[in-house]
């Protein structure tokens, strides 16, 4: 009983002891949190401003993946000789140019051709083919390990900065 | 005190998330995504890859990309699961004791080991975001899981560097997400539609525990299937309209396969989408253009029958833990799909009750690990009650507007100061009405207390600064004081019941907002108008007085003019009319201002309409009434 009691007094002796280590902790905790917070939300801000290029960029490209599929139809045939023909094509041409220039104004810029190595983090893999043309595989130096690479560009990649926007969809080879 | 990863390890997608400042936050991958895909490889460069690049190479290294890796955590070679998959997989899957390996790149892994390179994953991104070590975590699994398939996750979890603190339940971790831990003797149900499966539970909660009290489903049902029925519309859609078999066309399925994805995310919160792929194809006759309408009725024609089928599991659920499915308090929704509006809508009619829907039903999950390892770590318990000020805190302004300092749902303690000037030449002092309430007008507002600070040095006016801050203790005792910036002065009031308002009262002030906030929204653009003519008439004399002799008698004479017309309606109520008015005055007296080389001051109403913006002019007895 009368050990109960003396640790009782003791216990209230230490509290306000205790109880100021703890505010004060909690005090530097609280001033930890928003110090860590305010640096956050400068990430935070950087990347959102990344976020909304991203996304008006992504709404774009397909828009212009689509243009490049019109000029790879053009019809010849039709447009030879004539000139009004030829004309409406070269303006649907820079139009296409246009929009292209404004998506690396917003940042963005392209990347990805036939014959580059094959990348996951940079390329999405939609198919594969059978090599047909001559040119050498690239290979691991030494390993004499064939390594997949670009036969076709169904779509270019597009990134700003360093990150990736929308990956290339390619074609590689088996 | 480092954080404890909570995991949702999903069949094709895994999350992550932490408890920050007492809140689950997700945290995104490296690639900057929420969810990260349940995918490993070894690309031919011999190079391990996890995630979203795993998944790009997916098809030129089909047999060497590991998937659905949770369909055969824990199992034995000779469970019908892993028969079927056997079958189904492209990978290899070979018998290794009881239990299989999966090969990849040539090698033999376990489950165990593919399922740690996604955690290891997890865990290096958690950490290069997080800016620290990550050693613990809570992972979950689902309800139906067994003693064998928890010990190979929580191994797994181990060989990927983490002490697995927990191993809980997804129908358990969904309801922890939404707080229904603390509902005691509630019964849950919790409807998991993800990419690929399909799970039910029904949940009881007691006094310290979530016990599963059945669990149904269909292991392969989820978003693909809803996906593969848009895709199969669009091909027959084409083939009747152009005679062309899209499906044979690999590159033209993948646009397609996109297509229909997006289409279906659009249709959750649309009524019609276009699906508008040009130059799809093509044929002898030229280039063919996919181009089609699809409706959310169609949609759910496409697919009702997949979302119909989905309650006879709950049925079957219901049946097993032998309840009413009026005895279910709460329908919890996990899963990209169920943000479909036909399968809220076929969940709700089925209950008679809406379902939960607000968090994330993608992070729901990984949100409720969180929370668990907050509960283990002690971190949810030890938050400090931050208190808000229930209502905005302001003074009263030139022409009885009242201007806010404080928002209301401010976290208090906290203060915020502006500086203010007065409304007329000569001005010595301010009176200070500190105000509480929505409303634009101050007479609409709560007074709570008033005081004059004087002693101003005569001046024109704007030109005095007052400072006016506002100060809030940790206890809601509002201090608002006033100081002349020019001569030091300055005067002061506290104020305990800035938030001693009852809740009725707090409620009452809101709504009472809410129903006038367009007339109010009125009423202050009037009395906008109102300050902006009275700023322009003042700024026009003064410049008249000042120009002297540098205008002639007419000038002077036409802008005088325009003075007193501004001056007959400005006090009415036609606000078209003061705009006119003072549209009027501002030309006139531009004229005279470019005649007197003065530059742009004073003249063209910019510094008018400036004026009410920066330096409020505080209202005074004499301005007002």
């Amino acid at each position: 009983m009368s050990d109960e009691k003396e640790e009782e007094t003791m216990d209230e002796q230490a509290a306000p002891v205790d109880k100021s280590a703890e505010y004060l902790a909690g005090w530097k905790r609280a001033l930890a949190d928003y110090d860590n917070l305010k640096k956050d939300l400068g990430r935070e801000r950087g990347d959102m401003r990344l976020a909304a290029a991203a996304d008006a960029v992504m709404r774009l490209v397909p828009v212009l993946d689509n243009f490049d599929a019109a000029m790879k139809h053009v019809p010849n045939a039709a447009g030879c000789g004539d000139p009004a023909y030829q004309g409406w094509v070269t303006g649907i041409g820079y139009i296409r140019t246009q929009l292209e220039n404004a998506l690396k104004e917003m940042g963005a810029e392209p990347y990805g051709k036939v014959g580059d190595a094959f990348d996951a983090n940079l390329h999405d893999a939609v198919g594969e083919r059978g090599q047909t043309d001559e040119s050498p595989l690239l290979s691991k130096e030494g390993s004499g390990v064939v390594l997949p690479r670009i036969v076709e560009l169904v779509a270019r990649g597009w990134k700003i900065g360093d990150k990736i926007i929308r990956p290339a969809k390619v074609i590689v080879n088996k | 005190m480092s954080k404890i990863l909570g995991i949702d390890l999903g069949t094709t997608n895994s999350c992550m998330s932490i408890i920050e400042g007492g809140q689950p936050k997700v945290l995104e991958n490296r690639e900057g995504a929420r969810t990260t895909p349940s995918v490993v490889a070894m690309t031919k460069s011999g190079e391990r890859v996890v995630g979203t690049p795993a998944k790009r190479q997916a098809v030129t290294n089909a047999e060497s990309t590991l998937y659905s890796i949770k369909r055969l955590i824990g199992r034995r070679f000779d469970d019908p699961e892993v028969q079927r998959d056997l079958k189904m997989m492209p990978y290899k899957i070979v018998k290794r004791g009881d239990g299989i390996a999966v090969v990849m790149a040539g090698k033999e892994y376990t489950p165990e080991e593919v399922s740690a390179m996604v955690l290891a994953k997890l865990k290096s991104d958690a950490e290069e975001k997080l800016g620290e070590k990550v050693t613990q975590a809570v992972i979950t699994v689902p309800a139906y899981f067994d003693d064998a398939q928890r010990n190979a996750t929580k191994v797994a979890g181990e060989i990927a560097g983490l002490e697995v603190l927990r191993i809980i339940n997804e129908p358990t971790a969904a309801a922890l997400a939404y707080g229904f831990d603390r509902k005691k003797g509630e019964q849950i149900m919790v409807y998991d539609l993800g990419g690929g499966t399909f799970d039910v539970s029904v949940l009881d909660v007691s006094s310290d525990t979530v016990e599963v009290k059945s669990t149904n489903g269909d292991t392969h049902l989820g978003g693909d299937d809803f996906d593969r029925r848009v895709i199969d519309w669009i091909v027959d859609e084409f083939r009747k309209q152009e005679g062309i078999d899209l499906g044979k066309d690999p590159l033209a399925l993948q646009r397609i396969k996109d297509a229909a994805e997006r289409a279906k995310i659009e249709l959750s919160t649309s009524q019609t989408t276009e699906i508008n792929q040009p130059f799809i194809t093509s044929d002898a006759n030229g280039p063919k253009h996919l181009a089609l309408t699809l409706s959310r009725a169609k949609l759910e024609e496409l697919v009702h029958d997949l979302v119909e089928n989905t309650l006879i599991p709950v049925r079957r659920a219901l049946e097993d833990a032998k309840m009413d499915k009026g005895a279910i308090n709460e329908i919890v929704m996990v899963g990209g799909m169920t943000r479909m509006p036909l399968v809220q809508k076929t969940v709700e009619d089925f209950f008679g009750k809406k379902p939960n829907i607000t968090v994330n039903p993608d992070e729901v999950v990984a949100i409720g690990a969180a929370v668990q390892g907050g509960v283990l770590q002690g971190e949810v318990k030890d938050v400090l009650l931050l208190d808000v000020t229930p209502l905005s805190l302001g003074i009263e302004t030139m022409g009885g507007v009242s201007t806010r300092l404080i928002e209301r749902n401010t976290t208090i303690p906290t203060s915020k100061s502006q500086i203010f000037s007065t409304a007329a030449d000569n001005q010595n002092t301010v009176e200070i009405h500190v105000l509480q309430g929505e409303r634009e007008m101050a007479a609409d507002n709560k007074t709570l207390g008033r005081f004059t600070l004087s002693g101003i040095p005569m001046a024109p006016r704007g030109v005095p600064q007052v400072e006016v801050k506002f100060d809030i203790d940790a206890n809601g005792i509002l201090n608002v004081s006033a100081t002349d910036k020019g001569t030091g002065k300055s005067q002061q009031i506290t104020i305990t019941a800035s938030t001693g308002l009852s809740k009725d009262e707090v409620e009452r002030m809101k709504k009472d907002a809410e129903l006038h906030a367009e007339e109010d929204k009125k009423k202050k653009e009037m009395i906008e108008h109102r300050n902006l003519a009275d700023t322009m008439i003042y700024t026009a004399e003064k410049m008249l007085k000042d120009a002297g002799d540098k205008v002639s008698a007419d000038e002077k004479k036409e802008v005088e003019d325009k003075i007193v017309a501004l001056k007959a309606v400005k006090d009415g109520d036609d606000h078209e009319a003061i705009k006119k008015a003072a549209d009027e005055l501002s030309t006139v007296a531009q004229k005279v201002g470019a005649k007197m080389y003065q530059g742009p001051q004073g003249a063209d109403g910019t510094q008018g309409s400036d004026c009410p913006k920066n330096d409020e002019p505080i209202d005074t007895k004499a301005e007002e009434k």
